[in-house]
């Protein structure tokens, strides 16, 4: 009895450090910027009018961006979480499984060939549905080679490298066509930034999110005996092809959206689940809120660092992720004495 | 509820080759039903059809009257508790949490009471309580199988199924494990069904014993009539002595009688 006690508690207790963590990086995030505007004035401009140049700036640029580095990196965070666990592959997360990559080559056909391949999208939506659409294809794509071979977890994962490749030549192909604009325009949108975000897109990412988080953890302790192996998963009367379908579609859609709005951003998808697991582990009941905040802490501390890195300008957060997590993530794992998958 | 399994006439085939053929026998409940023989005969692939993970090419298995092959797994899981062979916890689990997944089916997001009472009392009987808040994959290959096989005895299932599950314990282990499994089968009125290589623990935990050579049942009843010289030479391809001991059989091994791994070395 005691002994779950205490095991509960220390999750509960990096769960709690790790909101704060958050809340406390978002605020930062919200007074950082090119204008020097205090919290004070922040959050009374939230509030009503008070200047009205605070006022747009705060409710175009600060909100959106501060509100889009906290879904997109908890987004991320739990796609990770989830394509590593029912993968069974440390290494799986959305970029290395090539949706990234299907989303870049998505907002490349926007860019190049202007083509809109869901119809009735505003222009202004053009490049995130082409991209959407793309990712999400990839996802079926996956889903579809795995499916010949029973969706055993080996033919999923090197299905998702192979498409990875596939569309990463073709983005190449399109970027080899295109003029000189429309390629810096490609290469931008690759870096991954989130200046592009507004109110309703983050909007739209808390919607997936909230909705793929609540029919997961349903499923928590399912997911979490899917880490004993398929076999002992089988045993216990859980149906894993089933259970890897479903999860594989709802993570499908959560990446899409992710990836869609803000380009590509590497990294946070791989390592902020490897971050939760080693501090919480394997149970999901905790693990999917770790990796949640985990990811919204890392893409919020990137967005700190990109718009302090060079004063009066944004680096694109794509960059910055990789080269402020890589130290923290290595650490981690060179100095922890217990395994980490 | 107790269950009486009934295997009827099972085949099992993997591409063309045949790895069980008409494999016919009764494990009765309240009694610890050993399976011993040779690697490849075929001892892990009747457990896995036993627990409902491979269906049978032909033949059925009936539980009391209900015959597996129109189960749902999710029904057989909630009375079969069955212990792969593979020894490995991956992941980062506390072997609070790895007893605890046995309970899969049970598990709701907010424990119950119940799930964490039966958890730390299934602990505390195979002594490894003291372990419960360490991780898994940081126990020896000893303490891990015994973390495993609390996990197979959490859900208090109908019918258990142990693909061997002492192997990788020393002498006292694999004893203290052995009669716990003996206990709570003849208490709960389980019914056991154990995969053994040790000839002499199978002697003497076994109700019953079956004996599989190539796919096929060779012999099976009671152990002390089973177990002589020339079911061991011809299965084994061993020459053994049997010697009669307080009431039971020590087999002891002499030689090998194929000389399969020495003629190729010669030749090499």
């Amino acid at each position: 009895m005691d002994v779950y006690r205490e095991i509960l508690y220390r999750r509960i207790k990096i769960i709690i450090i790790f909101l704060i963590l958050c809340l406390i990086l978002a605020l930062l995030n919200m007074i950082t910027g090119p204008m020097k505007i205090s919290l004070n004035e922040i959050l009374i401009n939230i509030v009503y009018t008070h200047n009205k140049t605070v006022h747009v700036v705060v409710w175009d640029c600060r909100l959106p961006w501060t509100l889009m580095a906290v879904m997109i990196g908890g987004a991320l965070g739990l796609a990770g979480l989830e394509m590593q666990t029912i993968l069974n592959n440390p290494l799986a997360s959305p970029y290395t499984l090539g949706v990234s990559a299907g989303a870049g080559f998505g907002a490349a056909v926007a860019y190049v060939l202007g083509l809109r391949v869901l119809p009735a999208v505003p222009v202004e939506f053009i490049v995130p549905a082409n991209a959407f659409f793309f990712a999400f294809l990839t996802c079926m794509l996956i889903m579809f080679i795995g499916r010949i071979r029973d969706f055993t977890s080996e033919t999923l994962v090197l299905g998702g490298i192979a498409i990875a490749f596939l569309f990463h030549s073709m983005l190449a192909l399109l970027e080899f066509f295109a003029s000189e604009e429309t390629l810096q325009a490609i290469v931008f949108w690759l870096f991954g930034s989130l200046t592009k975000a507004t109110l309703l897109k983050s909007q739209v990412v808390f919607t997936v999110l909230t909705v793929v988080s609540i029919l997961l953890l349903f499923r928590s302790w399912k997911i979490t005996a899917l880490r004993l192996g398929d076999e002992k998963a089988e045993s216990l009367g859980i149906n894993v092809k089933n259970l890897r379908i479903e999860i594989l579609f709802y993570v499908s859609l959560l990446t899409s959206v992710a990836v869609c709005f803000t380009g590509i951003i590497a990294f946070v998808g791989l390592v902020a689940p490897h971050i939760a697991r080693i501090l919480i582990g394997e149970d999901h009941r905790f693990l999917i809120f770790g990796s949640i905040l985990c990811g919204a802490t890392v893409l919020s501390a990137g967005a700190i660092v990109s718009k302090v890195i060079i004063p009066g300008a944004i680096f694109p957060i794509g960059i910055i992720t990789s080269m402020i997590g890589v130290p923290f993530f290595l650490f981690l794992v060179i100095r922890g004495r217990k395994q980490i998958w | 509820m107790v269950v009486t399994i009934k295997a009827d006439g099972l085949s099992i085939y993997y591409g063309n080759r045949c790895v069980l053929s008409n494999v016919s026998f009764v494990a009765k409940p309240g009694e610890v039903t050993v399976v011993i023989g040779p690697n490849g005969a075929g001892k892990t692939t009747l457990l896995k059809t036993l627990a409902g993970i491979i269906p049978p090419n032909s033949g059925d298995v009936f539980f009391n009257n209900n015959r597996l092959s129109r189960m749902r797994r999710e029904y057989i899981s909630k009375f079969v508790s069955y212990l792969p062979q593979e020894n490995v916890v991956p992941g980062i689990l506390t072997v609070f949490e790895v007893v605890l997944l046995g309970r899969v089916p049970h598990l709701t997001w907010k424990l119950s009471e119940e799930d964490i009472r039966i958890t730390t009392k299934t602990m505390e009987e195979l002594g490894i309580k003291v372990h419960a808040k360490k991780y898994a994959n940081q126990l020896s290959g000893g303490e891990r199988q015994v973390v495993l096989v609390a996990q197979a005895l959490v859900r208090e299932p109908e019918v258990l199924l142990l693909d061997e599950p002492v192997s990788n314990l020393d002498i006292r282990n694999k004893l203290e494990i052995l009669d716990l499994i003996k206990n709570i089968t003849e208490e709960k009125k389980v019914t056991t069904l154990i995969v053994l290589h040790d000839l002499n623990l199978a002697a003497k935990y076994a109700d019953e014993l079956i004996v599989l050579s190539g796919g096929k049942v060779y012999a099976k009843g009671n152990p002390h009539k089973v177990l002589n010289e020339s079911i061991i030479q011809s299965v084994y391809g061993i020459e053994a002595e049997i010697v009669k001991y307080n009431g039971g059989s020590v087999v002891i091994p002499l030689r090998s009688v194929m000389h399969n791994l020495q003629s190729s070395y010669r030749l090499a």
